[in-house]
């Protein structure tokens, strides 16, 4: 292996000999820190950033909902039009007809993807929904990559009974499927509310299964924290600046988060999908987002009685569903890819 | 009867959509045996039914809903019972044990009733007159959902519940001549209608006094029931016995068994019946709208929808803000469409403002207060001056000064219930309240919406009749039915012209009720321009058998609803 020293040519990573690939030579990588050249990795990634831009997509039209809803649709999320008649090209239709059954897509501005069972109108639900989900699915991320991150970190370092304590209190968590414990704590929680002291969450609040997602969730990241910190607290860095006579809080906080940013990254982004679907499921079941307010599950949920007549009512959901969480599933695997230091170096300028 | 938990389209779930995709696997499959013949129809058989949602208890005086009285007016005879009858004819009262309908006698105080001779319980043991006694001590003590209806009429028997007498002091029965004399507190109207509840349907003396779901008791009846697996499934075999005892009017049955399944999911439900895989759709629940084209054209000369004497309303609680204000009532009036909740209930409701349903006696008929209840919520609204119900009901909450005051709707999590206050709120919304939905399991429903501790402000409420009679109806706006649990009257009414009016008309025999029609429609006009509650439909249910059953005989039953003793197999 050679490099030019010019961090412009090509670097071969194995050479000429029979049956062994011939990579591409890379730009140089000398010089470069570990975040740009994982920037440079992803940037040649373009299944990643294909479907890094898909998910973008979807939450940039999802926080256009208010607009959609106010100059296009003319309608809330929430608004009912059960016995307007609307004309589709010169052809009067009930928004829901007088056995039950809404209108379809209209392709028009009213109605685009046509009613609920309700009269609702469907794409204004959608996107409304899309920014419920979207928005438990994020703060239920950050609930558990900082109590994942806290918890991983004190069980790493200290080690001993407090690593006991945290590791043993997490396998209580994990002793239970994720699904019927977030369904458990979500059929409780969602009717009666959460009250712990200063903390008082209504019934219908979002929060409920943001926090039901985001604590069921919390072994599944705080384990591998924990055993990277175990590992980094023996390294030399960490040791130095114990030798310096440095905090315990300081050398978590300076020295081995740091460290852990490429991992939280990664898990950033898978766990954000995990936690879309996780409270696409609950609503579904009805232990998370509380009607009237819409989320992809609750639309799932409402629609599939009417899959026969209706199937738009499932399938509209059930796509954007399958796109968000594809999307950031697939570009949190190519962050994961560009940000391993094992990882074939192929990055370009 | 309270809230009838058996209206529902239930399938929103995963699980029904796997079981639409998997039912179609099974269309044109048909059940084994007598259906794949198209013969005559033959007494014999086993009758495969679809209950939508399982009865609470099978023991006759433990079970209060419409799935356990359904099964148990079957098993359980009473002194009087119903007609084996459809439409109007059913709510009549025939003997039932007795030789002939009870003798009202003392100013409508003492009712007297004579039991027939040579009748045996299932297990064979000869009935006793002092059989009824036992019957009603087992219902207070087992703890019957309707034991009000004893408690507070018969002599005594508050007491016997109480635990301060050994017995019901106000019955007095003798073996001998098989005399049953029960004596009332004062004349109630309807007795002879409590007389006819499944649950004066006599059990043997020495039966325990738990409630035994699982093992109900014997009775004397066409049929009795076995093989309970609670929530699951049960059967009724036909009772040998029964056929000896020639008791005109009720039917011995054709079928050897009816084989009870418990399906709470309706698009199956519907699928199964369309397929001939099941014999009957449960009729307390809505054919989901999925269906509802289907159902019309496949099953055609098989399905109908019937007339069921229940009123679906909202509550509204009227002793504390906002609807507490008359404004607030009538402006919530005004901006409901009752067409709108039509289609939520898959047009299975019929738009009314009126409490009353039209089969009972004083129903209202007219021009609704505000309106015409079909008018697309676009009532005429000539006493208050305005066409435009949103606008207008949107002013009176202004004047009232109750613009963005705070109401929590309740609602079970079932449909069409969810989707009616769902609705309710949406328009609450609109005219200027801050509403919140609350959604409870349907388990939970009635007692929390029923505990003063929760003080519940709107909400979701359906009556269908207990018995034919105004008097059942007004139990939700009589202000004696207002308890701290189970509380009956949701919306807190204590009206003394509505009060004074029930005490009087209650006292009028059942047979004497058409004489006081009027009087009963005037006090529905009333409560109508009080708005104390938001009245919006007439419930219809299906009909909707199997190509196996003879369409053309089965009985609707208006009281019990699908009568089996009447249904016939093709042989």
């Amino acid at each position: 292996m050679t490099l030019d020293g010019t961090g412009t040519g090509r670097v071969p990573i194995y050479e000429g000999g029979v049956g062994l690939p011939v990579v591409p030579a890379g730009p140089y990588t000398a010089g470069v820190g570990p975040h740009r050249l994982a920037l440079r990795r992803l940037r040649h990634n373009y299944t990643a950033l294909f479907f890094g831009s898909l998910f973008l997509l979807v939450v940039v039209l999802c926080l256009l909902a208010p607009v959609y809803a106010r100059y296009i649709a003319h309608t809330g999320p929430n608004d009912q039009h059960i016995t307007e008649v609307l004309n589709i090209n010169g052809r009067s239709e009930d928004v829901v007809s007088v056995t039950g059954v809404p209108i379809g897509p209209t392709w028009h501005s009213r109605f685009f993807l046509g009613a609920d069972a309700d009269g609702r109108d469907l794409a204004v639900r959608l996107l409304y929904g899309g920014r419920t989900s979207l928005a438990i699915g994020a703060m239920a991320t950050a609930v558990t990559i900082v109590l994942a991150t806290i918890l991983g970190l004190v069980a790493g370092y200290y080690r001993g009974w407090a690593d006991s304590l945290i590791s043993r209190a997490l396998d209580i968590v994990w002793a239970y499927p994720v699904y019927l414990l977030a369904i458990a704590l979500g059929v409780s929680l969602a009717t009666g509310g959460i009250s712990i002291g200063p903390i008082q969450l209504t019934s219908g609040s979002i929060f409920v299964p943001t926090l039901v997602i985001g604590i069921v969730y919390v072994p599944y990241v705080a384990r591998p924290v924990r055993g990277e910190v175990l590992a980094l607290r023996e390294r030399d860095f960490v040791e130095a600046a114990r030798a310096l006579g440095t905090s315990n809080l300081r050398i978590m906080v300076s020295e081995i988060l740091p460290n852990l940013t490429s991992t939280i990254v990664v898990f950033v982004a898978l766990q954000l999908a995990h936690s879309i679907i996780l409270e696409a499921a609950l609503s579904f079941l009805g232990a998370g987002v509380q009607p009237p307010a819409a989320s992809w599950g609750t639309l799932l949920s409402a629609g599939a009685p009417l899959f026969t007549v209706a199937p738009y009512l499932t399938l509209a959901p059930a796509a954007l569903l399958v796109v968000a969480c594809l999307g950031v599933n697939i570009f949190g695997d190519g962050l994961r890819e560009a940000l391993d230091p094992r990882a074939t170096v192929r990055a370009g300028r | 009867m309270r809230h009838n938990h058996r209206l529902a389209f239930v399938g929103a779930s995963g699980v029904s959509l796997i079981a639409i995709v998997a039912s179609y696997g099974t269309f044109g499959a048909g059940t084994s045996g007598a259906s794949a013949v198209n013969g005559a129809y033959v007494p014999g058989g086993t009758l495969q039914v679809s209950m939508g949602s399982p009865p609470e208890s099978l023991d006759p005086q433990s079970g209060y809903s419409s799935e356990s009285q359904e099964a148990d007016w079957l098993a359980y005879t009473p002194l009087v019972t119903y007609a084996h009858k459809s439409g109007l004819a059913g709510d009549t009262l025939i003997p039932g044990l007795a030789t002939a309908l009870p003798v009202v006698s003392n100013a409508g105080t003492t009712y007297t009733a004579t039991l027939r001779t040579g009748l045996k319980y299932s297990n064979g043991v000869a009935v006793k007159a002092s059989d009824f006694t036992y019957t009603i001590e087992r219902d207070l003590k087992v703890g019957w959902g309707g034991d009000s209806f004893y408690t507070s009429n018969i002599v005594g028997a508050a007491a016997y519940q109480a635990g301060k007498s050994k017995t019901i002091s106000g019955i007095v029965t003798n073996d001998a001549t098989g005399q049953v004399t029960i004596h009332l507190l004062a004349p109630y109207g309807a007795f002879d209608n409590v007389l006819a509840f499944p649950s004066s349907g006599l059990v043997p003396t020495g039966t325990a006094m738990t409630a035994l779901s699982t093992n109900p008791p014997p009775g004397v009846g066409s049929y009795t029931i076995t093989s309970v697996k609670p929530n699951v499934s049960f059967t009724l075999e036909k009772n040998p016995l029964f056929a000896g005892f020639n008791i005109p009017g009720i039917p011995v049955g054709y079928v050897n068994a009816v084989q009870v399944t418990v399906q709470t999911n309706a698009d199956t439900e519907a699928q199964d019946v369309l397929n001939n895989t099941s014999d009957e759709f449960d009729w307390g629940d809505v054919i989901p709208p999925a269906y509802v084209a289907q159902v019309s054209t496949q099953a055609k000369g098989r399905y109908t929808p019937e007339t069921e004497a229940a009123t679906d309303y909202f509550w509204l609680n009227t002793h504390i803000a906002p609807f507490n204000n008359i404004l607030a009532r009538e402006a919530a009036n005004l901006a409901v469409s009752r067409v709108a909740l039509q289609r939520l209930a898959s047009g299975q409701i019929t738009p009314t403002c009126y409490y009353l349903p039209p089969s009972i006696v004083g129903a209202a008929s007219g021009p609704c207060p505000l309106g015409d209840p079909s008018g697309n919520g676009s009532f005429t609204a000539s006493s208050l001056g305005s066409p435009a119900d949103i606008a207008l009901a949107t002013n009176l909450v202004k004047k009232a000064g109750l613009t963005g005051a705070p109401v929590t709707v309740w609602t079970e999590n079932r449909e069409p219930f969810e989707a009616f206050v769902t609705y309710l709120n949406s328009q609450l919304n609109a005219i200027g309240f801050k509403s919140t939905l609350k959604v409870v399991s349907s388990g939970v429903f009635d007692p929390t919406i029923g505990s003063a501790k929760v003080d519940p402000q709107a909400g979701w409420g359906e009556w269908s009749q207990d018995y034919p009679n105004p008097g059942d109806f007004y139990l939700v706006l009589d202000a004696r039915s207002i308890e701290p649990v189970n509380n009956l009257n949701l919306g807190y009414v204590n009206d003394p012209h509505i009060q004074s009016t029930i005490i009087r008309l209650d006292k009028v025999q059942s047979s004497d009720l058409a004489s006081v029609a009027s009087q009963w429609a005037a006090l529905e006009k009333y409560v109508d321009s009080k708005d104390y509650q938001l009245n919006f439909g007439y419930e219809s249910v299906p009909f909707f058998l199997s190509d196996r059953v003879d369409f053309a005989t089965a009985v609707f039953q208006p009281v019990f609803g699908d009568d089996w003793s009447t249904f016939e197999l093709k042989g």
